[in-house]
């Protein structure tokens, strides 16, 4: 860089860093006409800080993906009907209505046992009557029960509406449409 | 398709509109495809049609590609907000052309406006009508090789349904990794989009 862009690219920085900036300068000036620093060591220097402050970026990205992991478990145990408020039924025979696709149980780590989307029941806490026909949609698209919750619950897939709605309005045509195009990238 | 609560687009036209817009070329250079299917260039038609642009009863075979990785992640991944660990093994694939695509030009207004339609085309989940209007683009214009268009999340991007029984031999794919392979690259397209990768398995079902 010749020193006109660097007075340039001065001249354009916020005050207080301009003036930190321009501090630096001149002391990295003095010590290399001191002799107590060469130009190979201020560009060592310079690349080591350049590489911690790509690592620190790194890191930070992977923290932001931890919380929005947190955020994405409470949020789906939110959608979820709580435990206390589920049909009493035994635990066998919420394992036979998973399995028969009568009802979608999910896991959410930390936690024991499933969970179940709250938008797959009716107003008298029945399991919605079309869900075997949706869990046949789930299977052809390919999606985990996590998924599928996830985008029953997500307006931005439907349209603007939420799928569940179109799940309890038993419009399934529709639905299977807008599931099965999420399987690639031209949804 | 019962349009009871979906918005619907309008139908095509019988006929091709006099004042249709010309064909726009194009030179692909590294498009991106994120897929799951070994060969992306030697899939068969879905019939029937799957997708946006997909051909409605498989009468051609199309494929998807974006103008960034960042733009293919939002479109698969956006709506689910998560991809999961099981995912990462998806391959990537750069997309370049040996000449300039002809492209019907539904990335622009103006085009759009030309067939009767507006942004609604790149956005609605009214996917059979989408699909008429591809099929009726593959029989107007014999001589396209795909549509140029705006992707649903990444609007500020460009995207292309390619018509593979018009330029599959013009295609070139480099392999480019794995979704999950580098590692930098993913979370810088999925975190400022707030979707979560999954990076290690865990016990969701």
């Amino acid at each position: 860089m010749s020193t006109t862009e660097l007075e340039a690219r001065l001249a354009h920085m916020p005050s207080p860093k301009r003036s930190a900036t321009s501090a630096l300068l001149a002391a990295l000036v003095d010590l290399l006409e001191e002799g107590s620093i060469t130009v190979d060591q201020i560009r060592e220097t310079t690349d080591r800080l350049t590489e911690q402050r790509e690592e620190v970026r790194q890191r930070l990205l992977e923290v932001q993906n931890d919380v929005l992991g947190l955020a994405r478990w409470q949020r789906i145990a939110a959608g979820c009907l709580p435990p206390n408020q589920l049909p009493k039924r035994s635990r066998e025979r919420y394992r036979q209505l998973r399995q028969q696709h009568r009802l979608i149980g999910v896991r959410i780590p930390g936690t024991s046992g499933f969970w179940y989307p709250a938008w797959q029941f009716d107003d008298d806490l029945q399991p919605l009557r079309q869900l075997p026909q949706l869990a046949d949609i789930q299977d052809e698209a390919r999606l985990s029960a996590v998924e599928l919750h996830e985008l029953m619950t997500n307006p931005d897939a439907g349209g603007g509406i939420e799928p569940a709605e179109l799940l309890r309005a038993g419009d399934i045509e529709t639905l299977r449409q807008i599931l099965l195009a999420q399987a690639d990238q031209a949804a | 398709m019962s349009h009871a609560l979906v918005e619907r687009l309008p139908d095509p036209p019988p006929s091709k509109p006099p004042d249709a817009p010309d064909l726009l070329g194009v030179r692909l250079d590294r498009h991106v495809r994120i897929h799951a299917e070994p060969d992306l260039l030697a899939k068969p038609a879905k019939s029937p049609g799957q997708y946006r642009f997909d051909a409605p009863s498989g009468e051609y075979p199309v494929t998807y590609t974006a103008a960034s990785f960042e733009a293919c992640v939002a479109e698969k991944f956006q709506d689910r907000r998560v991809i999961e660990y099981r995912h990462l093994t998806q391959s990537v694939s750069l997309v370049s052309s040996h000449r300039d695509l002809r492209l019907v030009p539904l990335h622009d207004s103006v085009a759009l406006a030309l067939f009767g339609l507006d942004a609604r085309i790149w956005t609605t989940v009214d996917y059979p009508t989408s699909r008429q209007w591809s099929l009726h683009l593959h029989t107007w214009y014999p001589a396209a090789d795909g549509i140029y268009y705006r992707p649903r999340h990444a609007h500020e991007q460009l995207a292309c349904c390619l018509f593979l029984d018009r330029c599959r031999a013009e295609l070139e794919v480099h392999p480019d990794g794995e979704l999950g392979t580098d590692r930098d690259r993913l979370l810088t397209a999925t975190v400022p989009r707030s979707i979560h990768v999954e990076l290690s398995p865990t016990g969701a079902a």
